[in-house]
């Protein structure tokens, strides 16, 4: 029953986190210089036309009001409507813009998101393990020192530089991929793959190298250790010594990293979609903090901070599952 | 299958996803709506459109005979039609790679216009009554002729017949009076409003469906010319903000039934019914916004895209020795500007604003910013290439500009600060003209600020700091910039000599005269205004072999606002 209040209580937590993101992220909105209405205006932004659209956006309701509208919706289902796709009607004012709620706008752009998540974990996964045991098992060799060092370099190239190499590489000199990753375009499905290879291909090159590096420590150790070194003296083959006693035992500091991993992605892909030109939720975001289209922004960072706390809270329900010292939490 | 079968399943179907599968990437010509009749004539492919036939798959699986679409794609081969049914003519389609990315705030409503992306968008879809040509000299569009009265206060606009709106609805004289009334209108907020001066509501009749009068309460003698600003292009009598805002709305080349603002790609198709014999000359323009330096060039290169609308200068040089890629030229086109407030001490000195001037080396400036390829200019931002335009450029003189800046009282030198922020090519244009200024001993600092709010925040308040000008025409630049109560008079010029000049040149039909007097008044701006403009760069666009027949026309960023 013990684990069961642990659940509990690190669910409660990880709600209480979500409302906390959804407080600092409307209020740092709040705080930044301008708004909506100037942000969509730009330089045509005289203090009449200002107004006019304030009013339009409902912009002039104070902050607290905006908020609590907000967050009554949200829990509900209701994720609103964006300030600059869609202008609720006031008395007398001309009807507003288009009407897109956040929903429609959010959906297609998170798929892209999740797809491109997806195919690049699918990739890292078997990517990393078999680099990892390579690595260690032949840790004496010129190539897995090759490997260690290629692993290295995708730990200590910044994503961008790894994107934008590709894009020269594979896209421009070679063309083997398109340079637009313009998946919403995709005529089959071995289209999409393939503009969705470069991309994710950066992802995988930068959790790939974080999760070898976590794995090779452990690995290390285990193959070190007495029991591991008994198997092997006692004449078992060494194929089997690896996967079955050395692996399992080093697998607990790689799942560790995947989440880290996956809790990485969630900001990875911003920096991927720009160079890549994704249609994701990464450009969404980044077009949404540029106009402080407040509803979309706060939808797309509680998309984003749910993925951060899943993943943590797994990883801890997990570990209170596996670990008996930490079910008393 | 007949021509008009296969556009009507393209019409009865087109929708983004569906677009997608029948009209994928393909080698194309074009020439688009409003640049139509500028464009060279007889634009043609160097080779037949490749293509592939196939049965279309988006084809409603009901009852819906088996129907022929043209897949096009850059590397496959002719093969012929497939089907039992006789081909259809191959759809084109113009890949146009633009070079800022879209936002949510792009609109087709022409009172909303606020980006050079509006600007592009509303050009396919809409049109005005009279446009600008190369030159910027004003040039019939949908009106046919127009004549005024001796004063300048009344002007009578003659329309084209026959013309119709994307709904089908003709083209008469009442949505003229609608367009420029909806401008007007203090509840519809647009920023075009302020582009009219002399215009009120009431001073727009229409005596018949074919016949538009403007009363004018101050003379101007090149109205037609003011009525090219971006926001007058004509929408249907009695559309309104949410009707224009989801779909095209005009008489453009080109249509759209859905737009989505913020799309990375949008596709427009072509208009059936356009007036214009022989345009629009593609089936689909598809303009893809790539905000991205590197995949753009990577786009060009590859081939993702028939036409990149911007080539960044430095990369001018490496697309041009590309064999695919031609690289085709606007002269006239934009320019960072520095500027100071002229009441602001020290700048309330002319001999600080002109030591400055002198200090500033041009040729320098457009061989260390712009690779050698950018306009001399002189501080104002109209160049010389321009009707009623001054030209000219100020020589480079250290010992004049020291000599002046003793004379503003400064011997020794004297420290100024340049707000600017990262955008535009301001991250060396400012460095440049740094270095070159502190030759002189005019030691400016670069105080960086965020470019998100830069306009909104630094500009017109900070006293000296960077800005930004399309090339305007020599009334509307003088207007905009330097009239006593102008909005953008940024550098504070206000001379009510100045006012009365442009007021006569705006009332005197003797072109001499009025030639006389913009020279007068440009020349008052160099010497003494506070507006530092050593260069212009023209437009240099990128265009795929294959795509003939399309020139890049600066009409739509040069009065527009960037």
């Amino acid at each position: 029953m013990h684990f069961v209040r642990v659940t509990g209580q690190r669910t409660a937590l990880a709600v209480v986190a979500l409302i906390a993101v959804s407080l600092i992220t409307f209020w740092a909105v709040e705080l930044l210089p301008g708004d909506a209405a100037t942000r969509m205006l730009g330089r045509e932004a005289t203090p009449e036309r200002v107004a006019h659209f304030q009013e339009q956006m409902n912009l002039d309701a104070p902050a607290v009001e905006r908020y609590s509208t907000w967050i009554t919706g949200f829990v509900q289902g209701d994720w609103g409507e964006s300030l600059i796709q869609a202008r609720p009607k006031t008395e007398g004012a001309p009807a507003g813009r288009i009407n897109r709620s956040v929903t429609d706008i959010i959906v297609p752009r998170l798929t892209n998101t999740l797809q491109l998540a997806a195919f690049a974990l699918i990739m890292y996964i078997p990517l990393s393990l078999m680099i990892g045991i390579v690595t260690a098992a032949y840790r004496d060799r010129a190539f897995a020192a090759g490997l260690s060092t290629l692993v290295i370099l995708g730990c200590a190239v910044p994503d961008f530089v790894i994107a934008i190499f590709l894009l020269i590489i594979f896209a421009v000199a070679l063309e083997w991929f398109p340079a637009l990753s313009l998946v919403d375009q995709a005529e089959t499905f071995g289209a999409q793959l393939r503009m969705m290879t470069l991309p994710a291909v950066t992802l995988t090159a930068a959790m790939t190298g974080f999760a070898v590096r976590q794995m090779q420590a452990s690995l290390m150790s285990v193959l070190n250790s007495d029991y591991v070194q008994f198997a092997t003296l006692k004449g078992l083959p060494r194929r089997r010594v690896m996967l079955l006693h050395a692996l399992p035992n080093a697998l607990g500091p790689a799942l560790r990293a995947t989440v880290i991993n996956v809790v990485w992605l969630v900001g990875g892909v911003v920096l991927v979609e720009v160079v890549f030109t994704y249609p994701g939720i990464g450009l969404l975001l980044l077009d949404a903090l540029r106009l402080l289209d407040t509803p979309v922004i706060l939808a797309s960072t509680m998309i984003l901070a749910s993925v951060y706390i899943l993943c943590n809270l797994g990883a801890d329900l997990v570990a209170a599952a596996l670990n008996p010292r930490l079910r008393t939490g | 299958m007949s021509d008009n079968e296969s556009k009507g399943i393209v019409k009865r179907t087109l929708s983004r996803r569906k677009f997608n599968m029948i009209a994928g990437g393909s080698v194309l010509l074009a020439a688009c709506g409003d640049n139509g009749d500028t464009a060279q004539p007889a634009a043609t492919t160097a080779a037949p459109a490749p293509t592939t036939e196939a049965p279309a798959t988006t084809a409603p699986a009901t009852t819906t005979p088996a129907t022929t679409t043209t897949i096009a794609a850059t590397t496959t081969t002719e093969a012929g039609a497939t089907t039992t049914t006789a081909a259809p003519r191959p759809l084109k389609t113009l890949r146009y790679g633009y070079h800022a990315a879209t936002t949510s705030a792009d609109t087709l409503d022409p009172a909303y216009r606020t980006s050079s992306t509006d600007g592009l968008f509303q050009t396919l879809v809409s049109e005005q009554i009279v446009r600008l040509d190369e030159n910027l000299t004003p040039t019939p569009h949908l009106a046919e002729s127009w004549e005024a009265n001796d004063t300048g206060t009344e002007w009578t606009f003659h329309l084209r017949e026959g013309i119709t709106f994307h709904n089908g609805k003709p083209f008469v004289a009442a949505d003229v009076v609608y367009t420029f009334q909806r401008l007007l209108d203090p509840d519809v907020a647009s920023p075009g409003a302020g582009g009219l001066p002399g215009l009120e509501p009431d001073g727009l009749t229409a005596p018949d469906d074919y016949t538009v009068v403007m009363r004018l309460t101050q003379p101007n003698v090149d109205w037609p010319e003011a009525i090219t600003n971006s926001h007058t292009r004509i929408v249907p009598e009695g559309a309104t903000n949410a009707d224009l805002a989801a779909q095209s709305l005009g008489t453009g080349a080109y249509r759209i039934d859905e737009f989505i603002p913020g799309e990375i790609s949008t596709v427009f198709e072509r208009n059936e019914n356009y007036w214009q014999p022989g345009f629009p000359k593609v089936d689909f323009m598809e303009v893809i916004a790539i905000g991205e330096a590197e995949a753009r060039l990577a786009a060009i290169r590859q081939g993702q895209v028939d036409i990149l609308s911007e080539v960044p200068l430095a990369s001018v040089d490496d697309l041009e020795a590309d064999p695919d890629i031609e690289i085709v030229t606007n002269p006239i086109g934009s320019q960072s500007v520095a500027y100071c407030q002229i009441d602001v001490p020290p700048f309330d000195n002319n001999d600080l604003r002109l030591a400055i001037k002198y200090a500033t080396n041009r040729p320098q400036h457009s061989d260390l910013v712009y690779g050698g390829r950018a306009h001399l200019m002189n501080d104002i931002p109209l160049p010389g290439l321009i009707r009623f335009g001054l030209g000219g450029s100020r020589e480079h003189d250290l010992a004049m500009a020291r000599e002046h800046l003793s004379r503003a009282g400064y011997p020794d030198g004297i420290d100024l600060t340049l707000t600017m922020a990262e955008m535009q090519d301001w991250t060396v244009w400012c460095p440049v003209w740094q270095q070159q200024l502190a030759e002189a001993g005019i030691n400016v600092e670069l105080n960086v600020t965020p470019a998100d709010t830069y306009w909104g925040d630094q500009w017109l308040s900070a006293p000296f700091a960077m800005t930004g000008w399309n090339v305007r025409t020599v009334d509307h630049g003088l207007g905009l910039w330097y009239h006593s109560e102008a909005e953008w008079n940024e550098t504070h010029w206000r001379s009510e000599e100045f006012d009365a000049d442009l007021a006569a040149a705006r009332s005197t039909t003797d072109e001499a005269e009025r030639t006389r007097l913009y020279h007068k008044m440009q020349q008052q701006i160099i010497d003494e205004g506070g507006h530092f403009v050593p260069t212009m760069y023209g437009f240099f666009s990128a265009v795929r072999a294959g795509v003939t027949g399309w020139q890049p026309r600066g009409v739509y960023y040069t009065i527009d606002i960037p």
